[in-house]
């Protein structure tokens, strides 16, 4: 479904990607871990055409991004919800209004059947009683529930979280990663979740792609990343000081 | 290697040169781009977000209206103050009823509306945007398939382009004002004989030249220019990049509106 090959990627003169291959299948959760400044988010703007590869080839459906015009990109990005880091939240509009957007924006539906969705997807992550809250009067968990709601708003097909679970406590980190295994369910979408939280990666993750020196070096189950004998992997899921990641 | 203050600085002066023409024409080339991918949405786009329409003309016009009157007023007192001092010797200190609101309506409103806009409206939109830019909400907007074009900087072009030339009305009727009192008390010219010569010399040739060509030309430039520094902010730059935004947004914008009422006021006189 969606599928990197051979990807390229330098930024501010930096090699980011260097030869990225992976492959996501429809329907599974695929988490992307690596050390922060790995190019996981990067990795992530591919997939949604915010980037697009200096070389190489990033496509969805069999549509390679790069060939798209602005219209296909338009088009693609219908297909995705994207919960970002901080939420992104539209500062100047309330929780409610944020989580309306996609529906006024793309859909004919009257105010009454956006109000019904609106107040079911906040309700299905426990935002119910904050839909008139500002994004400023919210937490960081509050941010990341309510741009939960808007990303599952239009029901995509696929859903690409960054990292869902930083700067939460272990106990909201818990229930972000029991939302993403619910959505998926309820939903059936095809999830990426890049997250250098290890805990959120064996819970969330189908499979799981080591991200390092701007290529994936290890995938698989989390059983078998668990086991795995590559040292990268093993340093990284340990968190150990010494050894091969500089 | 990420450039950085220390890499910058081993550049020669003529790489400092160059990479400074190279980023000036990309970002105009930006800004055209950019204003004409938002025109292209006119005009349901336009209707469609008439509520932040409305918004941003409250922002840009009527919160801007108190400095627009008080630089109007002054601009036109100190017009009739030094022309006034030039005629009294030759007793045709009256004359400054004809000169004021000509020199308002031409020149002075529309050009200090200009500079009242860019220091106030276009850096407010360059940090805004930069801001958002900074905080991944324009990066949201772009994954839900919503084009900031439509959704933010079109408001703001049609804001900035309608309310230009009301504030520019409104200076130029307080600067020919301010002028009339300026004559009455320090140059002893009765409101009688000033709003005479207003009355013989103004016409319309004065005021809409400056009311329907120039005062829109410059809100779309000032709007353009703020709308385009601050969605070229990258994400990576945070809190610096939106001040250089903010500040760059009035200097092109001030550079901009100079340079485009020379040649504005040139062509105006074959109108």
């Amino acid at each position: 479904m969606i599928k990197f090959e051979d990807v390229h990627k330098q930024l501010g003169g930096q090699v980011v990607l260097d030869g990225l291959d992976l492959e996501i299948e429809r329907g599974e959760t695929m988490a992307i871990i690596g050390r922060s400044g790995s190019g996981k988010s990067v990795t992530l703007k591919h997939i949604v055409c915010l980037l697009f590869p200096d070389s190489g080839t990033v496509s969805v459906d069999g549509v390679a991004t790069s060939s798209l015009d602005t219209r296909g990109v338009f088009e693609l990005r219908r297909k995705f919800g994207v919960l970002f880091q901080s939420g992104a939240l539209i500062n100047w509009m309330s929780v409610y209004d944020n989580v309306a957007l996609p529906l006024r924006e793309h859909t004919k539906l009257k105010s009454a059947e956006i109000d019904e969705i609106v107040k079911e997807k906040l309700g299905l992550l426990d935002m119910a009683e904050h839909v008139s809250k500002m994004p400023a009067d919210l937490s960081g968990g509050m941010r990341k529930r309510a741009g939960l709601a808007r990303a599952i708003v239009l029901d995509p097909e696929i859903i690409l979280y960054d990292e869902p679970t930083s700067g939460l406590d272990p106990v909201m980190a818990n229930r972000i990663n029991q939302l993403i295994k619910d959505v998926k369910e309820k939903l059936g979408a095809t999830e990426v979740v890049v997250t250098h939280d290890m805990n959120s990666a064996y819970q969330v993750g189908d499979r799981i792609a080591m991200l390092y020196g701007g290529k994936i070096v290890q995938v698989g189950t989390p059983d078998e990343i668990r086991s795995s004998d590559d040292p990268v992997v093993r340093q990284f899921i340990e968190g150990n000081i010494e050894g091969p990641m500089d | 290697m990420t450039p950085t203050a220390n890499t910058r600085a081993t550049y020669g002066p003529v790489t400092a040169i160059g990479r400074s023409i190279f980023t000036a024409a990309e970002a105009s080339g930006d800004g055209i781009l950019l204003m004409l991918r938002a025109l292209r949405y006119l005009p349901m786009g336009a209707w469609r977000r008439r509520g932040e329409i409305w918004t941003q003309m409250l922002i840009c016009g009527v919160y801007s209206l108190p400095v627009a009157l008080l630089v109007g007023a002054f601009s036109g007192m100190v017009i009739a103050l030094q022309v006034g001092l030039a005629l009294v010797d030759w007793d045709m200190a009256e004359r400054i009823g004809a000169v004021t609101p000509d020199a308002m309506c031409r020149e002075l409103g529309p050009i200090w509306v200009g500079v009242i806009l860019a220091a106030r409206v276009g850096s407010a939109m360059a940090a805004e945007l930069g801001t958002m830019r900074v905080t991944e909400e324009i990066d949201a907007l772009e994954v839900m398939s919503i084009d900031p074009a439509r959704f933010l900087v079109l408001p703001r072009l049609i804001a900035l382009t309608i309310m230009a030339p009301m504030l520019t009305a409104y200076a130029d009727l307080v600067g020919t004002l301010g002028g009339a009192v300026v004559g009455k008390y320090q140059l002893g010219v009765s409101y009688g004989k000033y709003f005479y010569w207003v009355r013989r010399t103004l016409s319309a040739s004065d005021i809409l030249p400056g009311l329907l060509i120039k005062a829109p030309i410059y809100g779309l430039t000032i709007a353009v220019v703020g709308c385009t520094l601050g969605l070229r902010v990258k994400p990576a730059e945070g809190a610096e990049g939106v001040g250089t935004a903010t500040r760059n947004s009035v200097v092109v914008a001030l550079i901009l509106l100079i340079v485009l009422n020379y040649f504005l006021s040139s062509l105006i006189r074959y109108i």
